[in-house]
């Protein structure tokens, strides 16, 4: 870089640090007069916004092209989300696209090698796999699917190969905050937004770690206390965390009685008559499970609510989770005052659990029954962790069980409603839903003879190779089967591509034209910027290429009830653009068809989007999003409150228009404390848990190919406590042996580290692919959400070298995983 | 290299605030621009990928810096080096 060139660089960066530095000052996002950096002269850098490629915090950036290349990434100031500031995963999102290692050819495995092959021939492998038996055809994607590519995932799937067997990720991931949203308002998704961290007074955590894992959500709240504003932070968890050090209170219970502190509160709140009455009258019903169990329940009466939960005294919530009384009086005190207002903020702690779901109902319920809902600031909100997990997986409705705009593919009103948008003969949508997670990729690892009835799997976007539960059982059992195809489209290769059939190189990010939905229901959009590197193409694209191909091949599933191509685009004029073709593509905004035909579904569940060019104006929009008597669109931040939900009776104040009873009210659930699947014993003395870190997104597919973040933090560990280190004889630094009833890893230990578990507990992260710790974890899962519980089984630890022989703690650490051993 | 815009949130008494701001002035790669309330703007010009993480936790450690935001981030060096394009006037001939 010249003098010249670098002299306008740092005027670049001191224009954005400057207006960043206002902003948030001023508390709000983007105003007229703060300089702008996409608004600087003319340097040849060509600047447009797209939302973060990483978590589901949904930050905007601007991102700066130069030669065809992302060459600068600077913070939105116009963005409410992060209002001009990014976190350190967020200003490096531009180099994750240029990794050495970029898959450019589609690739089919000969043996133990792999041959290029031209897209054609590939597209030929997955007709045949197809035709082979669409029943046994299965997608398994993600929250990191743009919203049109989700959206041509699931048509292709449910209104194409009618067999409903396509699942996210997601449902590794947040698939428990959707059942708690469901048995408690009937519809999914938060009913506030991120504007209530600027209004709580409290802020309480339930097993989330946001100073990690959506640190510009968090440095939103301590900007509030630099200012001067009283705002108390509440940590619940199992392991101290950097978000433990901003709380006033940090409360450390034993893994899986976050149920039995819920009723706790619920028990205080009730028995000294402190709970609001007026607004539990008026605006919820009670509930408990049925038997058998259900996702609804059982209508149950207050006495019978205020019974259950009699025996949850504090003495007996102490002996069970181990929260000292007097801190949870001192939690029932908060939710008795009305005066505070209480956010609460959950993400994998409450969502990875075998009883994720009656969790996730508790916590809504202690809200609701002290009122604390439906003022700004007083919320109970559930993050996710990928960029689009609530836009593409729950509101397009990527789950074996969903169709698009929150409809059921059990309800026969709504595969009509569905075959009707679609244009699909009666009929064509079937009526049973297709295989979970977890049941897709146990179908797919059980011999055909034997009921394993899955006998292909396409991957996109995702990395199952890595963050399935029980590796072992659940992915790689299905490599020793013959008849058994894995497809997997991505960018990198990685721990699923390298045990694929056949490998389909993609564009990711703004090599692409995208959308996203973030955590608080908001819609975003952006546009290609770059080219992908070789023949990598886009996930849409390459769905509706093989969609075509099928259709060329006379597949009936692939033509509407007219004859019609299902992906058949057309132009102003009324001609069909053969977007099949990579070259015509781009003729065309792929993205603006399928979402003005998807939008028609978000009608349907009071979910209503705005159309495609109101997204390309804004910094993202939340729904429903209604149209005004002036033309204009207005967004919504709080759902089922008269004062800003446009679909609230005015006069109702609150209205839960989706209400599983059908009477507007809000279901407050009863559900006990259950002992969880596994617990430490004389053999696996240990708790294990597993997360994420800063510097790390997810697999670390992208981010270990960013070389600040990779050196930063380049291979995983285990946190251990000092006393059961000493104990153990285990030093800071030494490799150990973990072991679990399902696998073992071999790992350094860090004592005193970023994370501090509690005696009798460990802590690994799973962003590294060279130590595998879900090998080890367990595969039971909740009964409604089918979502694995990654945070707690029984685990032991053995010391196997003296950390005097061991390697630099950054780089050539040699990890192994494996089976364990017995005894 | 990379060059970061960044914002320093800043605390503590004005003494160790100033104490804070004599290092930074002293330091060739940062400029420091203008403090709004309690929110520091400054430019770091870094030579070496990484460089900013010590930067950065150099700050934290400081006792006066609550926080450290990064609002802008120009890579076009590690791009170029990433993708084998170094541009001539980095490596000239």
């Amino acid at each position: 870089m010249n003098i010249q060139r670098r002299t306008f660089v740092q005027w670049a960066a001191m224009a954005a640090a400057t207006a960043a530095a206002r902003s948030s000052s001023a508390r709000e996002a983007s105003s007229a007069g703060l300089p702008d950096v996409a608004a600087r002269p003319d340097d040849g850098t060509r600047w447009d916004k797209a939302p973060c490629r990483f978590c589901g915090t949904g930050c905007h950036v601007q991102v700066g092209v130069k030669g065809g290349k992302v060459v600068a990434i600077a913070a939105d100031q116009q963005a409410e989300v992060n209002r001009g500031l990014l976190c350190v995963k967020g200003y490096h999102v531009g180099l994750a696209l240029y990794g050495k290692d970029r898959l450019r050819t589609p690739l089919l495995r000969k043996g133990e090698k792999y041959e290029p092959i031209s897209w054609d021939k590939a597209l030929d492998i997955i007709a045949e796999r197809v035709e082979k038996g669409p029943k046994g055809f299965a997608i398994y994607g993600s929250g990191q699917w743009t919203i049109p590519e989700g959206y041509a995932a699931q048509k292709f799937i449910k209104g194409g190969l009618s067999c409903n067997h396509i699942d996210p990720n997601a449902r590794l991931c947040m698939a428990s905050a959707v059942t708690g949203f469901l048995a408690t308002y009937g519809v999914d998704e938060p009913a506030g937004c991120y504007d209530d961290l600027d209004e709580c007074n409290v802020l309480i955590l339930w097993g989330n770690n946001p100073a990690e894992m959506h640190p510009i959500l968090f440095s939103r709240v301590l900007d509030r206390r630099a200012r001067g504003d009283e705002i108390e932070i509440i940590d619940i968890g199992t392991r101290r965390t950097r978000s433990t050090a901003h709380a006033q209170h940090y409360l450390e219970m034993r893994p899986q009685t976050d149920l039995a502190i819920a009723n706790g509160i619920a028990h205080l709140l009730i028995e000294s008559g402190r709970y609001d009455k007026q607004f539990v009258e008026k605006h919820c019903a009670f509930r408990a499970d049925s038997d058998p169990p259900s996702l609804p329940g059982q209508a149950i009466d207050f006495e019978t609510y205020r019974k259950s939960l009699a025996e949850y005294t504090p003495a007996r919530v102490e002996e069970i989770s181990g929260i000292p009384q007097t801190q949870l009086r001192m939690l029932a005190d908060r939710f008795a005052d009305r005066k505070r207002r209480i956010t609460s903020l959950w993400c994998m702690g409450m969502n990875q659990h075998t009883r994720g779901t009656a969790i996730n109902t508790l916590v809504h319920g202690i809200h609701l029954l002290s009122g604390h809902f439906g003022r700004p600031g007083d919320a109970p909100t559930s993050l996710t962790g990928q960029p689009s997990a609530c836009g593409t997986a729950r509101e397009v409705g990527t789950l074996a069980h969903l169709l698009p705009g929150g409809r059921l593919v059990a309800n026969a009103d709504h595969r009509k409603q569905a075959e009707e948008i679609w244009n699909l003969p009666a009929g064509r949508v079937f009526d049973k839903p297709g295989y979970h997670t977890v049941a897709m990729w146990e179908k797919f690892c059980t011999p055909t003879k034997s009921g394993g009835d899955i006998h292909t799997i396409w991957v996109q976007v995702t990395n199952p190779g890595q963050t399935l539960p029980n590796r072992n059982k659940l992915f790689l059992a299905s490599r020793s089967e013959s008849d058994k195809f894995l497809i997997v489209s991505d960018v990198y290769p990685t721990a699923t591509t390298r045990l694929a059939d056949l490998i389909l190189p993609s564009s990711m990010w703004v090599e692409k034209n995208g959308m996203f939905g973030n955590s608080e229901r908001r819609t975003q959009q952006w546009f290609k910027q770059v080219d992908p590197p070789g023949d990598a193409r886009d996930d849409c694209w390459q769905i509706i290429a093989a969609a075509r191909r099928l259709y060329d091949r006379g597949f009936e599933g692939m033509k509407d009830k007219d004859g019609k191509f299902l992906f058949d685009v057309r132009a102003e004029d009324g001609k069909s653009i053969p977007v099949w073709n990579w070259k015509s593509y781009y003729d065309t905004n792929v993205d603006r068809h399928l979402f003005e035909e998807y939008r028609q579904f978000s009608r349907l569940k009071h979910k209503d989007l705005a159309p495609y060019d109101e997204y390309v104006k804004a910094r993202g929009l939340r729904w429903p999003v209604v149209q005004q008597p002036d033309g204009s669109w207005r967004e919504t931040r709080f759902r089922f409150s008269e004062f800003d939900d446009p679909y609230v009776e005015k006069g109702k104040e609150f209205d839960f228009y989706h209400s599983t009873t059908k009477d507007g009210r809000a279901q407050i659930w009863f559900r006990p404390y259950d002992a969880p699947p596994e617990m430490p014993d004389k053999e696996f003395p240990l708790w294990l848990c597993t997360g994420r870190v800063i510097e790390h997104w997810h697999t670390g597919t992208m981010t270990m190919r960013i070389e600040p973040l990779r050196r930063a933090m380049p291979t995983s560990y285990v946190e251990v406590h000092r006393d059961d280190a000493k104990q153990l004889g285990i030093s800071d630094g030494e490799m150990v042996r973990i072991e679990t009833r399902r696998g073992m890893l071999e790992t350094r230990v860090w004592i005193d580290g970023r994370g501090a578990p509690p005696r009798g507990s460990i802590f690994v992260p799973f962003f590294d692919e060279s130590q595998l710790i879900n090998d080890l974890t367990l595969d039971a899962h909740d009964p409604f959400s089918k979502q694995p519980d990654f945070k707690k089984c029984a685990a032991r630890i053995r010391r196997i070298a003296p950390a005097s022989d061991a390697p630099a703690s950054d780089g050539g650490q040699q990890a192994t995983t494996s089976q364990p051993e017995r005894g | 290299m990379p060059t970061f815009g960044l914002v320093l949130a800043l605390k503590g008494r004005s003494d160790e605030r100033e104490q804070v701001l004599t290092w930074l002035r002293a330091d060739p790669r940062v400029q420091l621009g203008p403090l709004e309330q309690h929110r520091l703007a400054l430019v770091l010009d870094t030579q070496t990928a990484n460089e900013e993480a010590a930067f950065i936790e150099r700050c934290m450690l400081s006792g006066c810096v609550r926080q450290v935001d990064i609002a802008y981030a120009n890579f076009e060096d590690l791009v170029a080096f990433a993708t084998g394009e170094e541009t001539p006037d980095e490596h000239p001939a």
